[in-house]
């Protein structure tokens, strides 16, 4: 049997549904009937996303029909990989810092984009634009607003 | 409070604080067009600037930053399909099919005009009535914003296009988003997991990036970059738009 995409979602807000309730009942402070505190409105979201994540799961089983699906498995691929990029990416950038990791991650990012998409790009405005980005950034955040970027634990 | 009126009417005679209002609006709107940057950025960044100011045209440049901030937000939107702040998240839904469509000029004109209009009409209403409302509000308690929460749950579910448990759902997943941090009454950590970033909550801005800015690059990225639409730029006058057939007709 194939799942449905809607059973899927469903299935997941379930799920997050029992995570939330599982947290909230770590919290301290006690639920009254005359003060409900810090737990109402988490458990409020908690019931809102069972109830709605039954609801999906539920209409969706009554639904017949092929869906179409959200993305190919070469697009999940591509995705993928642009979150690992930036997974990798907060990791450099805790032992070399943004300056030196932050226009070589850009490079990358601008090169999956436009690579193989059939977009006539100039490479070296890419590599322009990774650069200067990355300097601007750095000249907002550290000149503008005064605030420090990381300066990797290897420069250190 | 209409005692002040001569003294703010005196302010905008003066050439030098026009000038203040017409870069402050411009520097707001090149900031409220970029998503992730708004009017409250900023203000935030040209405050400086004002401490040497007079308080007359340091609060006349840093309205006009905010209130180009907040109208520069549909830019993005139109543009973009990525809001630059939550008041124009409306304009996602009908902006960028325009644009998609090859008539950004007109949806930024619309936009233009609504915003100006918008803008213009309720500086002069609170003006005028700004303690009226003060009073309203002051009488407003408990039992009436747990009115406004329902009604706006119940909008939600009024407008929710295709599915209702799918816009109820994304309701619960915004109230959960906000009971990030320590809670306001009792400072219980909520969901923060010993983290400093998320011990003052999630930011608007933050979750409208992660919303829309990363769906629209999954979505693009995922199933390949959809054709650029052809742009019709041989009859553009004004704002884009006609006025005797599409404003007044």
């Amino acid at each position: 049997m194939k799942i449905k995409r809607d059973q899927l979602t469903g299935i997941v807000l379930i799920a997050a549904s029992a995570v939330v309730c599982w947290l909230v009942s770590g919290f301290e402070k006690p639920m009254q009937a005359d003060y409900p505190g810090p737990k109402l409105f988490p458990l409020i979201a908690a019931f809102g996303l069972f109830s709605c994540g039954a609801g999906l799961f539920i209409s969706s089983c009554i639904k017949k029909g092929e869906e179409k699906p959200f993305l190919t498995l070469k697009g999940w691929g591509k995705v993928a990989g642009l979150f690992l990029l930036m997974v990798l990416y907060i990791f450099l950038m805790k032992y070399f810092g943004y300056l030196a990791v932050t226009p070589l991650i850009l490079l990358t990012t601008s090169l999956m984009i436009t690579v193989g998409e059939g977009r006539k790009i100039n490479r070296p405005v890419q590599l322009v634009f990774a650069v200067g980005m990355a300097l601007i950034l750095y000249l907002i955040y550290c000149k503008g607003f005064g605030m420090l970027l990381p300066r990797g634990s290897f420069f250190e | 409070m209409l005692e002040h009126i001569p003294y703010v009417l005196s302010q905008f005679s003066a050439p030098f604080n026009l000038l203040l209002v017409a870069v402050g609006t411009f520097i707001g709107i090149v900031f409220g067009s970029i998503p992730g940057l708004s009017g409250t950025t900023a203000v935030i960044m040209f405050m400086p600037l004002t401490y040497a100011m007079e308080p007359g045209p340091a609060i006349m440049f840093l309205l006009s930053l905010w209130i180009g901030g907040c109208s520069g937000a549909f830019i993005g939107s139109v543009l973009l399909g990525i809001p630059g702040s939550g008041s124009a998240v409306a304009t996602v839904w009908d902006g960028y099919p325009m644009s998609m469509k090859g008539q950004p000029s007109k949806a930024l004109g619309i936009g233009a005009l609504a915003s100006f209009s918008g803008t213009f009409l309720s500086a002069i209403f609170g003006m005028f009535l700004c303690e009226v409302v003060a009073q309203v509000a002051f009488m407003l308690g408990p039992w009436e914003y747990f009115g406004l929460c329902f009604v706006a749950i119940t909008m939600v579910l009024a407008i929710s296009k295709g599915n209702m448990f799918k816009g109820l759902a994304a309701a619960s997943l915004g109230l959960l988003l906000s009971s990030v941090g320590y809670s306001p009454i009792d400072a219980e950590p909520r969901f923060v997991f010993g983290n400093i970033y998320l011990m003052g909550g999630l930011g608007i801005i933050v979750v409208l990036m992660g919303v829309f800015a990363v769906s629209r690059v999954i979505v693009d990225f995922g199933r390949g970059y959809p054709p650029e639409p052809k742009i019709d730029t041989s009859n553009i006058k004004g704002l884009g738009l006609d006025f005797k057939t599409e404003i007044w007709p």
